[in-house]
C-alpha cells in the first residue's frame, strides 16, 4: 500500500463508521460485563459504599448507638485546629515514618549489596534476614515486649547490666517510644526490602560493571553511578509501599502500650500515632464521626505524600533524559 | 498503578476500622420490666469478658439457674482486649447476647448509650443488700439507674515477701510512714528496688489509691464539681510521685516473677496475683502473704474493679436475664461459683463480702481480702470521667516523667475533667 492510495483530499468528508445494529455493543461486550459483575458488586458493596458511608459519618456526630447528627466540617475543624492529641499523633507518625522508611531502605540496600549472589552462604543469609517478614506479627511484637521488659530478665536490661548500667523502664520512657517502634520496623522490614533490591540488582546487566571496571571505576563509583540509578524503579516501589505501610502503624503501639480499656499511646502519648488514635476515638470513646474524620485526614495525608513521591520520581526521570 | 491501588487500599483500610462498627445504627432502648413468666425462652446467652479459666464459674451458676428455672445458660468467653468493641458492636447492631460482663464502668457507659436495661425495673431478692458499699458510686448512674452489678471483683492488694521481712526484722507496714521506713531499711540491706507496682504504676488506677488514702476525691458527692485540685489530692499525688523519684519504683509495670525471685519485696497489684503466685510459684508457699495497702493520713483504701454484669437492650428475655443475675447473688449461686473456682484452682472473688471467707485462699490471705473489701472504693460514676480519664492520666504522667509541679499538673487535669463534666 502506498501513501497516494491512502491520501484523502482535504475537502472530502471522512468516511462514516459502519452502522451497527442496535444492541450490537451489548451483544459484543455483554459477556465481559457479566463476568465483571461479581467483582463490581463486591467492589461497590465492600469498598465504595463503606467509603461513602465513612465520608458521611465524618460530617456527623455519631456514637454508633444513636442516629448520626450532621455537624458539617466541625470534626475536621476540631481535629486540625484544637485537638492537641491529634497533632501529637501526626507528629509522632511523621517521626516514625521518616525513621523507619529511611533506615529500612538503607539497611535493606546494604544487605542486598552484601548478599546478592547465588552462593549458598548468601542464599542462607537472605533467608535469615527475610524470616521476620513472614513471621506472625503479634508474636513478634510480644517478643519485643519481652525484650524491653522492666524486669532484670528483660533482654535489653540484661545487656545494660552486663555493661554496668541499671535496669531501665524502656516502655515507660517517652523518649524511647519512637526509637523502639522504628527498631522493630527496621528489623521486620529490612529483609523484605533486601529481597526486592537483590532482584533489582541482579537484573542490571553485568556488562555495565565489566566496562566500568575496565575504565578503572572503583566499587563505590560503580554503586553510585550504575547500581543506584538502575535500581531507581525498585527504590521508588519500596519507598512508596513502605511509606504507606508506616503511616498505618497500629499493632505494635496497641500491643506494647495498651494497658487499660481507654488508654492508648504509651507514656505521655509518646507512641500515639494516627491509626491508634483513630481506634481510640472510634472504639473506646464511641466517637465514630470523629474517628471517620481522622480516617479521611489520614487518607489525604497518604494521598499527598504519594503524590509528592511520584512527582519527585517523575522529575528525576525527566532529568535523566 | 501499584501506588494507586495501595493508595486506595490505605484509605479503605483506615476507614474500614471505623466502618466495621458503623455500618448501621439502631436505637437502643429500655424494657418494660417483663417478668420471667411472661417470657417463653429455653435458653439465654452470656458473653463473659475474661479468660477461659473463668468459664466454669459462670457455667456453675448457670447450672443452678437451669435447675431452678429450666432455662439453660450458654456462656461465651470474649477477651478483654476485644470485649469493649464487641459489646459496642452488638449493641449498635441489635444482634448479641442476652447478658454481658465487662469492666466495672461499662454498665453506666453502655447504659447511658441506651444499650442496657435498668435492672431496677425487675424484682430482685439478693442484689440491693449485697453489693459492696464502695461500689455503689461506680455502678449506679447519676440518674439512679442500675445498668449493671458486679459479678466478680478485682482489687489492689499489697503482696509482700514474709521471709525477707522476717530476715530483716520488719513488720508488715500498715501506714505510709511505716512503708517509707521499710523501703529505706531494705534499700540499706541491698534491695535496690524493694517496692513495685504491678498494675499500671504511672496510670490513674495506681494514683487513685494514694489520692483516696490522702482523703481526696475526683468529684464532689453530687458530681457537680471537680475536686481534683484539693489539698488532699495534692498530698496524695505528691506521695505517689515520690515513689518514683525517691524510692526507685519502676515506672513500667514489672512481672510478678521478680517478686518471686526476691528482687522485689513488696508488690502492689491486682488480686489475680494470688493465682499467679500460688500456681506459678508453688515453691514460694509460706514465703509470701498479702495485706491491705498501707493507709494514708485520711483513709485506708484500695481501688476496686471487676466484671459488671448487665442485660443487653436487644435481649428478648430481659426478665429471665435479670433473674439470672439475681441467682448469681444468691447463696446457692455464689457457693456454686466458689466451688467451681476451688475445683479449678482459680481465684474468684464474689461480689458479696460475706463470701470472701469461703474462697480457697489460705486464712491469712482471706483475712487480708476481707479487710481490703471493707475499705475498697470504685471509680466515680460521674458522667464525663470515662472520656476525661486518659487526659488525667497524661497530666499525672507529666509529674513523674517530666517533673511538672503537682499543683500545675492537677490544674491541667481539672481543666480536662471540667471540659467533660456534664
Amino acid at each position: 500500500m502506498t501513501l497516494n492510495q491512502t491520501a484523502r483530499p482535504a475537502n472530502e468528508a471522512p468516511p462514516e463508521p459502519p452502522k451497527r445494529r442496535p444492541g450490537h455493543r451489548l451483544q459484543h461486550y455483554g459477556p465481559a460485563y457479566l463476568m465483571l459483575l461479581p467483582f463490581a458488586v463486591l467492589f461497590a458493596v465492600f469498598l465504595i459504599y463503606p467509603l461513602a458511608r465513612s465520608l458521611y459519618y465524618s460530617l456527623t456526630d455519631f456514637n454508633a448507638i444513636k442516629p448520626p447528627v450532621f455537624v458539617g466540617l466541625d470534626n475536621f475543624t476540631e481535629l486540625l485546629a484544637n485537638d492537641d492529641r491529634f497533632h501529637k499523633a501526626i507528629w509522632n507518625t511523621f517521626k516514625y515514618v521518616i525513621g523507619s522508611v529511611v533506615l529500612t531502605m538503607v539497611l535493606g540496600l546494604l544487605l542486598a549489596v552484601a548478599f546478592k549472589s547465588t552462593s549458598l552462604r548468601d542464599r542462607l543469609l537472605r533467608t535469615v534476614f527475610f524470616l521476620p517478614s513472614v513471621s506472625a506479627g503479634v508474636g513478634i511484637v510480644l517478643v519485643w515486649k519481652w525484650i524491653f521488659m522492666v524486669d532484670s530478665w528483660g533482654l535489653a536490661n540484661t545487656v545494660v547490666r552486663f555493661f554496668g548500667g541499671d535496669n531501665r523502664s524502656w516502655l515507660a520512657e517517652p523518649a524511647m517510644s519512637i526509637p523502639i517502634l522504628v527498631t522493630m520496623a527496621v528489623w521486620g522490614g529490612a529483609g523484605y526490602a533486601m529481597v526486592l533490591f537483590v532482584a533489582g540488582i541482579n537484573a542490571i546487566p553485568d556488562e555495565l560493571y565489566e566496562q566500568a571496571s575496565i575504565d578503572g571505576a572503583s566499587k563505590a563509583r560503580q554503586f553510585w553511578h550504575i547500581t543506584l540509578p538502575l535500581l531507581r524503579p525498585v527504590l521508588v516501589f519500596v519507598f512508596i509501599t513502605s511509606t504507606i505501610g508506616a503511616f498505618q502503624i497500629f499493632e505494635p503501639v496497641y500491643l506494647l502500650w495498651r494497658r487499660s480499656a481507654s488508654i492508648v499511646g504509651g507514656p505521655l502519648d509518646s507512641a500515639l500515632t494516627i491509626v491508634p488514635y483513630l481506634y481510640d476515638m472510634g472504639f473506646n470513646r464511641f466517637q465514630l464521626g470523629y474517628a471517620s474524620a481522622i480516617a479521611w485526614i489520614l487518607f489525604a495525608i497518604i494521598f499527598l505524600v504519594t503524590l509528592v513521591q511520584l512527582r519527585v520520581t517523575k522529575t528525576f526521570k525527566e532529568f535523566d533524559r | 498503578m501499584i501506588a494507586r491501588t495501595k493508595r486506595f487500599g490505605a484509605a479503605a483500610a483506615a476507614a474500614s476500622l471505623v466502618l466495621a462498627a458503623a455500618a448501621c445504627s439502631d436505637d437502643g432502648g429500655t424494657g418494660q420490666g417483663t417478668s420471667m413468666d411472661e417470657e417463653d425462652v429455653d435458653s439465654i446467652t452470656i458473653w463473659h469478658t475474661g479468660d477461659a479459666s473463668q468459664k466454669p464459674m459462670i457455667e456453675a451458676v448457670g447450672a443452678v439457674f437451669e435447675e431452678e428455672t429450666g432455662v439453660a445458660v450458654n456462656v461465651e468467653i470474649i477477651d478483654w482486649a476485644d470485649a469493649h468493641t464487641k459489646i459496642l458492636t452488638a449493641i449498635q447492631s441489635g444482634d448479641g447476647p442476652d447478658l454481658f460482663t465487662g469492666g466495672l464502668s461499662w454498665g453506666i457507659e453502655f447504659g447511658e448509650l441506651g444499650g442496657l436495661y435498668d435492672l431496677r425495673q425487675y424484682e430482685s431478692e439478693n442484689l440491693e443488700d449485697n453489693v459492696i458499699d464502695g461500689l455503689w458510686q461506680s455502678i449506679e448512674s447519676p440518674g439512679g439507674e442500675l445498668y449493671g452489678v458486679p459479678l466478680n471483683m478485682t482489687t489492689y492488694a499489697m503482696f509482700y515477701r514474709s521471709d525477707i521481712l522476717d530476715e530483716n526484722g520488719i513488720a508488715v507496714p500498715t501506714t505510709w510512714d511505716e512503708m517509707d521506713a521499710a523501703i529505706t531499711q531494705l534499700q540499706g540491706a541491698g534491695y535496690a528496688t524493694p517496692f513495685v507496682s504491678t498494675w499500671e504504676p504511672i496510670g490513674w488506677l495506681d494514683w487513685f489509691n494514694y489520692m483516696y488514702e490522702a482523703g481526696g476525691s475526683l468529684y464532689s458527692d453530687d458530681c457537680s464539681e471537680v475536686t481534683v485540685d484539693s489539698p488532699e489530692v495534692v498530698a496524695g499525688t505528691e506521695y505517689w510521685a515520690k515513689r518514683f523519684s525517691e524510692q526507685n519504683v519502676p515506672t513500667d509495670q514489672p512481672d510478678i516473677s521478680g517478686f518471686a525471685s526476691g528482687e522485689y519485696v513488696f508488690a502492689t497489684g491486682g488480686s489475680w496475683n494470688y493465682d499467679g503466685l500460688a500456681t506459678g510459684f508453688p515453691e514460694l508457699e509460706g514465703k509470701w502473704s498479702s495485706a491491705p495497702l498501707p493507709a494514708g493520713p485520711a483513709n485506708a483504701g484500695s481501688f476496686i474493679g471487676g466484671n459488671v454484669i448487665g442485660v443487653m437492650a436487644q435481649s428478648e428475655a430481659p426478665g429471665t436475664s435479670a433473674a439470672f443475675i439475681d441467682t448469681a447473688y444468691s447463696d446457692a449461686g455464689v457457693d456454686a461459683m466458689l466451688a467451681a473456682a476451688a475445683e479449678n484452682n482459680v481465684l474468684w472473688l464474689p461480689p458479696r463480702t460475706d463470701k470472701v471467707m469461703d474462697t480457697h485462699l489460705d486464712d491469712a490471705n482471706k483475712q487480708a481480702l476481707t479487710e481490703i473489701f471493707e475499705t475498697s472504693v470504685g471509680p466515680p460514676n460521674c458522667a464525663g470521667w470515662e472520656p476525661a480519664s486518659p487526659n488525667v492520666q497524661l497530666a499525672l504522667q507529666s509529674i513523674v516523667l517530666e517533673g511538672v509541679p503537682v499543683e500545675e499538673a492537677l490544674a491541667n487535669a481539672k481543666t480536662e475533667m471540667e471540659a467533660t463534666l456534664q
